[in-house]
């Protein structure tokens, strides 16, 4: 039996202009499960986050999490409902110290926010050593390395104790070194009970991790499934290969 | 984030305080009068960084709530209201104007922002240029303060102080609580402080607020101890400038810049007035130049580096350094 | 009939105040500066008119250019020097730093020449025409056209000549423009010049028409924020229309609530404009 749906989408649509960025998607994530959103660029991957995350307010269509409307909501009232958020392009506060930076997720996101300014810090020490940035802790977020911003995002979003977490490529740029790290952590937060909806471009993060795969084409859902199901898709090899790499995969088999 | 304040530094703060409030017994009239000045622009300076330095909002309203402290306080003490109680509704008045004008204008950022503060700040000047209430370009008397000149100069100082005392509390309070933490995360990436939870908008209608209350206080203040007001001296530009000056020469988002930067930089004008009348602005531009150019972070990181980089020797090297730091 | 009239001096004021605002828009586009020291050049543009009239009668329509190169070297040399010194800084800073040098000139303006007003009284500056019953004064005339002359010469040279175009693939894109050999430094020193020139020739006009003090500095500042914010940033459109609504406002705002409280409508103006249209009332659209 399947786990209830923590997050449910019908007929989300964005549109830009004349340009439909997201038309018509329907999804749905079950608690507890990580579910990978891949698509070729431009596909409407990020759109629909910052539609869920009321960055860019869906035009059309309901999103519901936990049961209620997150329809018209404002980015800070739906993390307080339990939704954190990593961005593609990490922003981190530049001149704070990395403590203070995951300090900010556990003051303000937090469902039960820790008001006061020294507990916050104190959570912030904990999800530091759970993303493994201790000892950089006391340095200022501009001075660390990529990989390290990354997992200081997580930590960020970590520190607003989320129920789901939507993940925009934290691979992206990274060595194979830092990628297994990203991995291994993804998995730790899962154990924790969080839900995860992870935007990938990497293939084999997104086969290892999913459970399950939606992708995304032209702002159109064209195939969900399992990693395996997905992969071997014709459509979805049509989208990212091209029409004639479809054919020779279709006559190979 | 802040420095979490030690003893000695409490000790300190309380030192501070005692000092000033000693300083009247060990000083003529003249020297009070000068303290209390210093005093004045401590208090802009420590306003405008709630929403200059913390927030990241630069505001060149400082004049405007300044003007409308000032102007509150005449009226009600015309009106019959004891200084106690006028000068205090100043701050409520500047607060509710802040109030107003931040949801009207704090969706703006950069240049947009900065330009709305001046316009309405210069706005509410020629307002008061010629509205009856305010006694037009004329101004209006207040009523003139009894007793002998050591009384009043002293009274006026120590109202001031209160004012001065006040603002530093609440910088303290602020820069402690999550309100501070909010208002620099505003300044370091607005829409990721949203996306952390920070309420923008409520946050920088705050911020504003503060600016607003503590420089109304003092213009009414102002008021009562020149017994008299009018458009172009209370809400002159050269007040925004000059906390703005005073932040960035101590040190633009701290806690002590304000404070410092006002205190050298009213000592320097106190002896450009005296020795350079005339050309008092020119200098404060030279000044607003210089410190641009070489101390972009204020003297007190200049101090700190010169420490750790071995002594004066140091001095020459970091400055050159700061100003290849944002060259073409 | 007062209402055309009214309307027609709101037109001729509308093409000066286009020429006063359109440097300031193009320095604020090309390199995020928000030159508090554009008036100042405006006022020096507008005494180096008035003394060579004063002193050896020079019409100011003939100084006008000379007032303009004046200008463009000083702001060639100031950005130069100076300004470029802290270009990277974020816009408070070189906020701060033209609002310093603002407060140097404007002193030094009021040490050599007083706060006095100061007008150019030319032969023909009380003569002026009918058309259906309309006055049109022959100097605001001309003001209104040099003032188009001067607007729409800006975009003629950012549209066509060389150095325009490297002004504007600066803007658009810095390191792109390195990589072509556009050489920063001196571009924006160019564009800064070309902004304090036009503002030289407009205080050449303003002088000829109206009365200059250095504290006249201020309020034609001011009046370029307005027309930027109302017209937007960087189109000749803007400046026009920019121009034009401020002059209507300032004219009509002195019929209905009097000549004292026209700068402060100006202003009400920019607050409505802000809040209506956060980045102003015709956006940004680049000097394309």
């Amino acid at each position: 039996m399947r786990a209830e749906v923590l997050l449910e989408g019908r007929g989300v649509t964005k549109r830009f202009g004349g340009l439909t960025a997201v038309s018509q998607v329907d999804f749905e994530l079950h608690r507890g499960e990580i579910l990978g959103l891949i698509g070729p660029n431009g596909a409407g991957k990020t759109t629909l986050l910052d539609c869920l995350t009321g960055v860019e307010p869906a035009n059309e269509g309901t999103i519901t999490f936990a049961g209620q409307s997150l329809i018209g909501l404002k980015p800070h009232q739906v993390v307080k409902r339990g939704i954190a958020r990593t961005f593609q392009v990490v922003q981190p506060f530049p001149t704070l110290t990395v403590r203070d930076n995951v300090a900010m997720g556990a003051l303000f996101g937090s469902t039960r926010a820790h008001k006061d300014v020294r507990r916050a810090q104190t959570v912030a020490d904990e999800k530091l050593a759970f993303v493994g940035l201790t000892n950089k802790a006391d340095q200022p977020a501009a001075q660390l390395t990529l990989g390290e911003r990354k997992r200081l995002e997580l930590a960020k979003s970590l520190a607003t104790e989320p129920e789901l977490l939507l993940l925009d490529e934290v691979n992206a740029g990274l060595n194979p070194a830092e990628i297994k790290t990203a991995i291994d952590l993804m998995r730790k937060i899962r154990d924790e009970g969080v839900t995860l909806l992870v935007i990938e471009h990497v293939m084999k993060v997104i086969m290892d991790l999913s459970d399950r795969v939606i992708v995304l084409h032209h702002g159109e859902k064209i195939a969900q499934g399992s990693p395996d199901d997905v992969t071997n898709d014709e459509g979805v090899v049509r989208a990212y290969l091209g029409e004639k790499y479809a054919k020779l995969l279709a006559l190979d088999r | 984030m802040f420095p979490i304040w030690t003893k000695n530094q409490w000790l300190a703060l309380w030192l501070g305080i005692a000092v000033l409030v000693a300083i009247p017994q060990f000083t003529d009239n003249d020297g009070t009068r000068m303290w209390m000045d210093i005093l004045m622009y401590m208090i802009l300076a420590m306003s405008w960084n709630f929403i200059g330095g913390l927030t990241g909002y630069p505001s060149f309203a400082t004049a405007a709530f300044f003007g409308l402290g000032a102007y509150t306080t005449a009226i009600l003490m015309n009106h019959g209201a004891p200084f106690l109680v006028a000068m205090p509704l100043g701050g409520v008045v500047g607060a509710t104007v802040a109030l107003l004008l931040g949801i009207l204008i704090l969706r703006l950022r950069g240049h947009y922002f900065a330009i709305a503060t001046y316009g309405a700040a210069e706005g509410l000047r020629e307002l008061a240029e010629n509205l009856e209430i305010t006694g037009a370009a004329d101004g209006i008397n207040l009523p003139q303060i009894e007793g002998t000149v050591d009384y009043f100069t002293q009274y006026f100082y120590y109202s001031m102080l209160a004012v001065a005392v006040l603002t530093v509390l609440t910088v303290y309070w602020v820069t402690r609580h999550r309100l501070g933490y909010g208002l620099v995360a505003i300044r370091e990436n607005e829409d990721a402080a949203g996306m952390l939870g920070v309420v923008a908008t409520k946050y920088k209608i705050v911020a504003f607020m503060l600016s607003a209350i503590f420089p109304a206080m003092a213009g009414g203040v102002y008021a009562y101890r020149a017994a008299f007001v009018e458009p172009i001296d209370v809400f002159d530009v050269l007040f925004s400038i000059e906390a703005i000056v005073m932040a960035l020469l101590g040190g633009v988002g701290t806690i002590v810049g304000p404070l410092l930067g006002a205190f050298f930089l009213e000592l320097i004008n106190d002896f450009l007035w005296s020795h350079f009348l005339e050309f008092h602005t020119a200098f404060l531009g030279l000044i607003m130049v210089l410190v641009v150019i070489f101390t972009p972070r204020g003297v007190m990181a200049l101090v700190q580096e010169v420490r750790k980089k071995g002594g004066l020797r140091a001095l020459g090297g970091i400055l050159l350094a700061n100003t290849q730091r944002f060259k073409v | 009939m007062i209402y055309l009239q009214i309307l027609v001096n709101s037109v001729l004021l509308g093409g000066m105040y286009a020429a006063i605002a359109v440097g300031f828009s193009l320095v604020w586009g090309v390199m995020n500066i928000l030159n508090i020291l554009h008036g100042t050049f405006l006022m020096l543009g507008g005494y180096i008119t008035f003394w060579l009239f004063h002193l050896y009668g020079v019409d100011p329509f003939l100084s006008l250019p000379l007032s303009a190169v004046a200008m463009f070297f000083l702001g060639y040399f100031i950005q130069l020097g100076i300004i470029n010194q802290v270009i990277r800084a974020s816009f408070f800073m070189t906020l701060v730093l033209t609002f310093g040098l603002e407060l140097i000139g404007v002193k030094m303006a009021l040490f050599f020449w007083t706060g006095d007003y100061r007008s150019v009284q030319t032969e023909y500056a009380g003569y002026s025409f009918q058309v259906g019953g309309v006055v049109i004064p022959l100097v605001r005339l001309a003001l209104f056209g040099l003032g188009l002359l001067l607007t729409g010469g800006l975009f003629w040279f950012m549209a066509v000549t060389r150095t325009g175009r490297a002004i504007r693939a600066v803007r658009i894109d810095l390191e792109a423009a390195q990589l072509m050999g556009v050489n920063p430094a001196k571009i924006y020193a160019t564009t800064y010049g070309i902004s304090a020139g036009l503002a030289g020739a407009a205080g050449a006009l303003v002088s000829a028409g109206f009365a200059i003090s250095p504290v006249t500095d201020v309020e034609f500042l001011a009046k370029s924020f307005v027309i930027c914010v109302v017209g937007g940033l960087g189109n000749i459109t803007g400046a026009l229309a920019g121009g034009l609504v401020l002059g209507l406002v300032e004219n009509f705002g002195a019929l209905y609530f009097g000549p004292g409280l026209q700068n402060a409508l100006g202003y009400a103006v920019l607050l409505l404009v802000l809040f209506i249209r956060p980045s102003g009332l015709l956006g940004r659209a680049g000097y394309h």
